[in-house]
């Protein structure tokens, strides 16, 4: 018996050594050691075995067993270190090829430069509000301190609705609707969609997009405004810009300014984006009228505040350099796409 | 308006003042300058000569012509004017000059040798007229630089008119001069303006309408010989753009340029029964201004008549019925002042804007009135030796507005500027301006507004902080953060719903943003018979084509897909904008929900029997609920009117009973229309009403803690069976047992009885409180069977 269990043992080493894959191992794991496996059918010989041999016996069949059992081990641990080292070659392998890119879609970039702007201003307290495109003449242009036959008027051409109404010329009525809106102090920006009656061409739209920011507070001072404007500037261009204030004429503010920004281009030297005069023309700006404050109902004896517009449009084409404003609503994918 | 620095010189002193340097100044202290420019650059050398001999050249309109030009040695020049002749004192360019783009060079003309050229008025920028040579009055010596006769050079302001719609007093050199003074340090000279006026007062003046017309003067001057002014006053005009007439009409618009009040002379024999009324118009009259346009007028329209007529539109135009003739021997001068609204409404209403409404329109002050006319008178006398004043200076006035007193608080001025000035500098920077200053009680100043500021520009103290500001000069105010209250947050979720749909819609759904118009665009609408019946129209739209407000989304993203429809295949895009329908009532502001729209187009076959495109757009509808966090969307099959919209493969997008929104499939008769190759469905969504509902928050649950078991069911019905019919009738079968419901496939055809379609939906089943034994399993399996055969005649898939 124990002739064929050492038999046995040298036909299992050879054959398990010879194993090509798992499958055949799992084979030769059932024919050695499984419930009918040969090294099992020995054991079953056991009770032929005379009894004083039987400890000799038993511990031959166990060491056979073992062994088989870790030479199965040993086997199957090089198959799979030899499967997973096949696993790690790979000749034909092409980083480079090209994989599916998900399909993902553009934000209009005037939506993504509002979103920055918006994100500056929050990050600074600011509402962010939003008001509607057809205006009333009064938030439109009265409650600005624009009355009916001001010349200021014709700054500001403007597309009339049968009835009345108008579309808005600016962002401004938000200054009103804000005030009426809010307890001072308050601050606030509101972008959106304004309209002027205009031709258009490569530089003019009837439609674009401005933002208006408002703060009130009882001290507002033309020093608050300037360095606030530098600082939300500075934060949207996103370096360090040098503003300067010029007068401008704009019945809702009082003093009233053009603010130049030093041209981002030629760095004040004089270049043909700032028709060599080394400033850029960017935003109108001013302390809130103390009539528009009245109208807005509050006390301009007790309440003040700076007030701004800024062309976000305008900001879109400067950021990247587009040479044709009617790019922005013209609907061709060539351009939105380029945004993505 | 351009602003001549030559002009500027006459008021005050600018020796040794560098332009760009006080333009640059300016335009930080005063307004904007849009460009400086430099006039007859390269004419510095031009020189007298004296023509000595003028001879034609043969078979050409050229004159072969002798020049003295004081150097002793005669000069051959060439001339193609007619007028050349020996004897005249005429403007030699020597080689070496650049006049305009051409430099001047020696050179043979049709074999006769040219040592120069000799000058036209175009071509020395003193006027348009180029029929021939300019030749000089009097008898300069040859060789003496005729920029010392003739300003020949200059400086020119341009400043954008709008920059000074606020500013009446700067509609005039003088004004503009006033700010120069006071930038530079330098005093403005006074202003001559001695006149003889007689006592009589020939013409009678009414002023019917006074609100209108605050102030009304008349002059008469005799003794007129009408013709061209001298050149200095020519040269003056038309560098500042004005056109030379005559010597009465040019002095009218020397005055206007210089002192900023605009001017009229009548000819005084068409001034009938010496009177002059400032009336209204009666409805309907008729007045043919001297432009030759016949004008209906209204009674807002005001009109300077005589006994029977008019003869002036006030304060815009004169009439041709009594314009200045070349045979004119008397005038009556009228300078006035009218109300600048009386005067923009006529001015917008007929479409003249004339320099005259430009200025009225700004509120001139009634002051001006007089200087104005003294200005006149003098010049006339200046221009046309013979000339006399025979009346008196006639003055229809209100009373003079008292000067106005503003006080001013210098702790107020400190806090607005966010700057310390003091007292005593506030007061030196505003005296310079013409204020009159003195102080009152502590820390008031009491400021008097000159009378040319008063009119409309200066009302208010904040009005006088702007000056000090101003002349302080902003840059040199130190930025200064402000000091803020912490304020409630006010977190805007209409925004932020916006957002989250526009980074869903991009990012998650592959959708392009674009933006349109927020008009109508006709030439489509028309096209494919959408057309709104009711809409808000423009009185003043942009085009015929765009006559309206936009009520829907659709048409502007089919616009889109049709410009695209060539160079893509497969289009994805979306728009979040205002849609705008009447109001309840036309004083209310019309209804304007911001609106989401989308539209997905790719070539496919027309007739798609699984409605792929709707599929895909209701899916990447579902997905916005959570996106944007909102109360998911019911799609309630039929009902959509919109004319695009595929008449069955449509669905409304319902929130409760309201109606939101629609998806749809392109009607194939739109898409023909387009003439696109694509199929196409899109949707649209009121967000605003959708964002009204309640806020969709996270329902959490804790973690089944018993496990799921999977079953699928394939269930037969008839076509008209709908999906969400089919869930219901699982779902109801066996309730708090179902933890999910969710379709699979549809399948038709083969082993399926026409007008039948086999749907399959995996349901996840579960319990919270203990494992699902096979006999519940089961116990629900038939439960469900029977539900869908009662709810919708399913039968299982064989």
């Amino acid at each position: 018996m124990i002739d064929r269990l050492e038999a046995l043992r040298a036909e299992a080493d050879a054959a398990i050594a010879g194993a090509p894959d798992e499958a055949a191992l799992r084979e030769l794991e059932v024919g050695y050691l499984g419930k009918k496996g040969a090294i099992t059918e020995v054991l079953k010989g056991m009770k032929d075995v005379a009894p004083a041999d039987r400890p000799r016996v038993g511990q031959v069949v166990n060491e056979v067993r073992g062994a088989v059992e870790s030479a199965i081990a040993r086997r199957r641990e090089s198959l799979e270190a030899a499967r997973i080292a096949a696993l790690c070659e790979d000749p034909t392998f092409d980083a480079t090829l090209p994989g599916p890119v998900p399909r993902v879609g553009a934000l209009h970039p005037v939506t993504q430069v509002t979103w920055h702007v918006e994100e500056v201003f929050r990050a600074m307290g600011f509402m962010l509000l939003d008001y509607p495109e057809v205006e009333t003449d009064w938030y439109n242009f009265q409650a600005l301190n624009i009355p009916a036959d001001h010349p200021a008027r014709d700054m500001q051409d403007t597309f009339w609705l049968e009835g009345g109404h108008l579309l808005r010329t600016h962002t401004s009525p938000g200054q009103i609707r804000s005030m009426q809106s809010f307890a001072p102090p308050f601050r606030a920006i509101f972008p959106g969609r304004v309209f002027r009656y205009e031709r258009i061409d490569a530089s003019h739209e009837h439609t674009f997009h401005q933002v208006e920011g408002l703060m009130i507070d009882r001290d507002i001072s033309v020093a608050n405004l300037i360095h606030s404007m530098k600082t939300l500037l500075g934060a949207i261009f996103e370096r360090e810009v040098t503003v300067r204030l010029r007068p401008g004429y704009f019945p809702f503010v009082e003093p009233g300014f053009e603010l130049d920004i030093q041209c981002q281009v030629c760095g004040g030297s004089g270049c043909s984006v700032c028709k060599h005069s080394g400033w850029v023309e960017l935003l109108p700006c001013g302390l809130v009228h103390p009539n528009v404050l009245r109208f807005g109902g509050l006390d301009p004896d007790e309440w003040s505040g700076w007030a701004f517009g800024l062309g976000l449009s305008r900001l879109v084409m400067m950021k990247y350099q587009i040479e044709d404003i009617r790019h922005l609503a013209g609907g061709d994918l060539r351009f939105v796409a380029q945004f993505r | 308006m351009l602003i001549s620095l030559r002009w500027l010189a006459r008021h005050v002193d600018l020796d040794g003042v560098d332009a760009d340097e006080l333009g640059r100044r300016f335009t930080l202290n005063v307004a904007e300058l849009d460009a400086v420019h430099r006039v007859g650059a390269g004419l510095e050398g031009l020189v007298v000569g004296l023509v000595q001999r003028a001879e034609d050249v043969p078979d050409t309109h050229l004159h072969a012509c002798t020049v003295d030009v004081g150097d002793g040695t005669p000069r051959s020049i060439v001339c193609g004017a007619p007028n050349v002749a020996a004897g005249q004192r005429v403007v030699v360019a020597l080689p070496g000059a650049v006049v305009g783009d051409l430099e001047i060079v020696e050179r043979p003309l049709r074999g006769v040798l040219s040592q120069g050229m000799i000058c036209s008025e175009r071509e020395l920028g003193l006027s348009d007229a180029h029929e021939g040579i300019l030749v000089l009055d009097g008898d300069p010596a040859p060789g003496t630089l005729v920029s010392e006769l003739v300003p020949l050079t200059d400086v020119l302001f341009e400043i954008d008119n709008k920059s000074l719609t606020h500013r009446p007093d700067l509609w005039g050199h003088r004004g503009i001069a006033r700010e120069v003074s006071a930038i530079l340090g330098r005093p403005l000279r006074p202003l001559e303006l001695d006149v003889d006026f007689t006592d009589a007062r020939p013409l009678t003046l009414t002023v019917e309408a006074p609100d209108a017309c605050p102030r009304y003067s008349a002059v008469t001057l005799e003794g007129v010989t009408v013709a061209p002014s001298p050149l200095w006053l020519r040269a003056l005009l038309h560098r500042v753009g004005t056109r030379a007439i005559n010597n009465v009409v040019d002095a009218t618009n020397f005055v206007m340029l210089d002192l900023g009040n605009p001017l009229h002379a009548f000819d005084r024999r068409e001034v009938a029964g010496d009177a002059i009324v400032v009336r209204f118009a009666r409805d309907g009259e008729t007045f043919t201004t001297l432009d030759g346009a016949e004008r209906s007028l209204r009674p807002s329209d005001l009109l300077i008549a005589d006994a029977e007529r008019g003869v002036a539109l006030a304060g815009i135009m004169g009439g041709e019925n009594s314009e200045i003739r070349d045979d004119t021997l008397a005038v009556v001068l009228e300078s006035a002042n009218f109300d600048a609204a009386v005067i923009r409404r006529t001015a917008v209403r007929l479409g003249l804007r004339t320099e005259s409404s430009a200025r009225f329109e700004k509120s001139l002050d009634p002051a001006l009135v007089a200087d104005a006319s003294r200005a006149f008178c003098r010049l006339l006398a200046e221009l046309c030796p013979g000339v006399r004043v025979t009346s008196a200076f006639m003055d229809v006035a209100r009373a003079a507005a008292v000067p106005p007193t503003i006080a001013l608080r210098v702790d107020r001025v400190h806090r607005r500027l966010g700057v310390e000035l003091g007292a005593a500098r506030i007061t030196e920077m505003l005296t310079r301006l013409s204020f009159g200053v003195r102080p009152a009680q502590d820390g008031v100043l009491e400021v008097t507004v000159p009378s040319f500021r008063a009119t409309k520009d200066i009302a208010i103290e904040a009005d006088l902080i702007e000056e000090v500001g101003r002349s302080f000069g902003y840059d040199h105010i130190p930025p200064q953060p402000a000091t803020v209250i912490l304020t409630d947050p006010h977190p805007n979720h209409q925004k932020l719903t916006e957002r989250a749909a526009r980074i869903y819609l991009a990012k998650t759904a592959g959708l392009d943003e674009v933006l349109s118009y927020a008009f109508d665009f006709d030439p489509l609408l028309e096209r494919i018979g959408a057309v709104p019946a009711e809409r808000l129209r423009l009185v003043n739209a942009i085009s015929a084509e765009m006559p309206a407000l936009r009520t829907a989304l659709g048409p502007g993203l089919l616009g889109v897909l049709e410009k695209n429809a060539r160079r893509e295949d497969a289009i994805g895009v979306f728009e979040l904008g205002r849609v705008f329908l009447p109001g309840p009532t036309p004083d209310a502001l019309p209804h304007q929900p911001t609106t989401l729209g989308g539209l997905v187009a790719e070539v496919a076959a027309e007739e798609d029997p699984d409605a792929a495109l709707f599929a895909r757009l209701s899916g990447v509808l579902r997905g916005l609920a959570p996106a944007v966090q909102r109360t998911p969307l019911r799609l309630v099959q039929g009902g959509v009117a919109w004319p695009w919209a595929h008449p069955v493969r449509q669905a409304r997008l319902m929130l409760g009973e309201a109606t939101l929104g629609y998806v749809a499939e392109l009607h194939p008769a739109t898409q023909r229309a387009l003439d696109v190759r694509q199929r196409a469905a899109l949707f649209e969504l009121d967000l605003d009403a959708w964002r009204e509902s309640p806020r969709a928050a996270v329902a959490y649950r804790p973690l089944a803690r018993y496990p799921s078991v999977y079953r699928d069911f394939a269930v037969v019905v008839a076509e008209a069976v709908r999906a969400e019919a089919v869930a219901d009738a699982i779902e109801a079968a066996v309730p708090g047992l179902v933890r999910d419901v969710s379709f699979q496939s549809v399948f038709r055809g083969a082993g399926l009885p026409g007008g039948q379609k086999s749907m399959a939906f995996a349901v996840t089943l579960g319990l919270d409180d203990r494992t699902l034994t096979d006999a519940d399993v089961r116990a629900a399996e038939e439960a469900i069977w029977t539900s869908l055969a009662e709810r919708v005649s399913g039968t299982p898939r064989a």
